[in-house]
């Protein structure tokens, strides 16, 4: 069983916040951007969780003084691609959810170019991702603002 | 009796249980004796009759494992045990 990190649930939210606040202004289907959204975290957090289980799997290949590649038979790496796939699923479902919910409400409260509710449930999330590593939560919340304020300001000009 | 390498994210549990199901097996041994970051070193003893030594080797494989070497072969109508007095005097 695949073991789900919390951070991925927060971080798959965070992201899709972000990428939604700066392509909303421009993209006015609500679907055609949840998909872009949803498919492009789905698919870059499959190949990056990928990408990790391979080197790990290099690692041990140089460990046990094997030819490289020899473990890409195996079921562990079945395992790793297994894994890989359920944890971009879970960060591509939880970015879908942060995208609706953003282009859902990025037009509902705006002061100047500013998307209130988006901007509030970044910096929420923000102070949750601090927990992750022990991190400052208020740095972690007003980083979280800024970079909203920052991404829907980008939205807006371009 | 065979000395093996696998990697430590492998339980050892799943190995016994696959080797216990190999056809010709009848009792399985798995003994931790060398431990690293990525590779755990073990002592493997399988018993049994007409034992599918291939299998054996593909399970140890599929789970990422090495057969550095194959300690100890009894063939027989009985278990032919070692002295070691044998060994100590070589």
């Amino acid at each position: 069983m695949v073991s789900i990190d919390g951070r991925y649930l927060v971080l798959g939210f965070l992201d899709s916040v972000l990428t939604t606040l700066v392509l909303g202004e421009t993209t006015r289907s609500t679907v055609k951007l949840v998909v872009i959204v949803t498919v492009i975290n789905l698919v870059t957090a499959f190949m990056a969780e990928y990408i990790e289980e391979r080197s790990s799997l290099n690692r041990i290949e140089r460990s046990l003084l094997m030819r490289r590649g020899s473990l890409l038979r195996t079921s562990l790496h079945r395992k790793a691609i297994y894994d890989a796939l359920i944890k971009g699923l879970i960060f591509g479902t939880v970015s879908l959810i942060g995208a609706l919910i953003t282009d859902l409400t990025m037009y509902l409260i705006k002061v100047l170019w500013i998307p209130v509710i988006p901007v509030i449930m970044l910096g929420v999330f923000g102070t949750l991702m601090s927990r992750y590593f022990r991190g400052n939560a208020i740095l972690w919340l007003i980083l979280y603002i800024v970079l909203g304020i920052t991404m829907s300001f980008i939205g807006s000009v371009i | 009796m065979l000395d093996v390498d696998i990697p430590s994210s492998v339980s050892t549990v799943e190995l016994a249980n696959r080797l216990g199901r190999v056809s010709g097996v009848k009792a399985v041994n798995v003994t931790v004796t060398d431990t690293d970051v990525e590779v755990l070193g073990l002592v493997i003893v399988v018993e049994g009759d007409n034992i599918n030594y291939d299998e054996v080797r593909r399970v140890i494989e599929d789970l990422g494992g090495a057969i550095r070497s194959i300690d100890q072969v009894v063939v027989g109508d009985y278990l032919l045990e070692l002295n070691p007095q044998l060994l100590k005097e070589r």
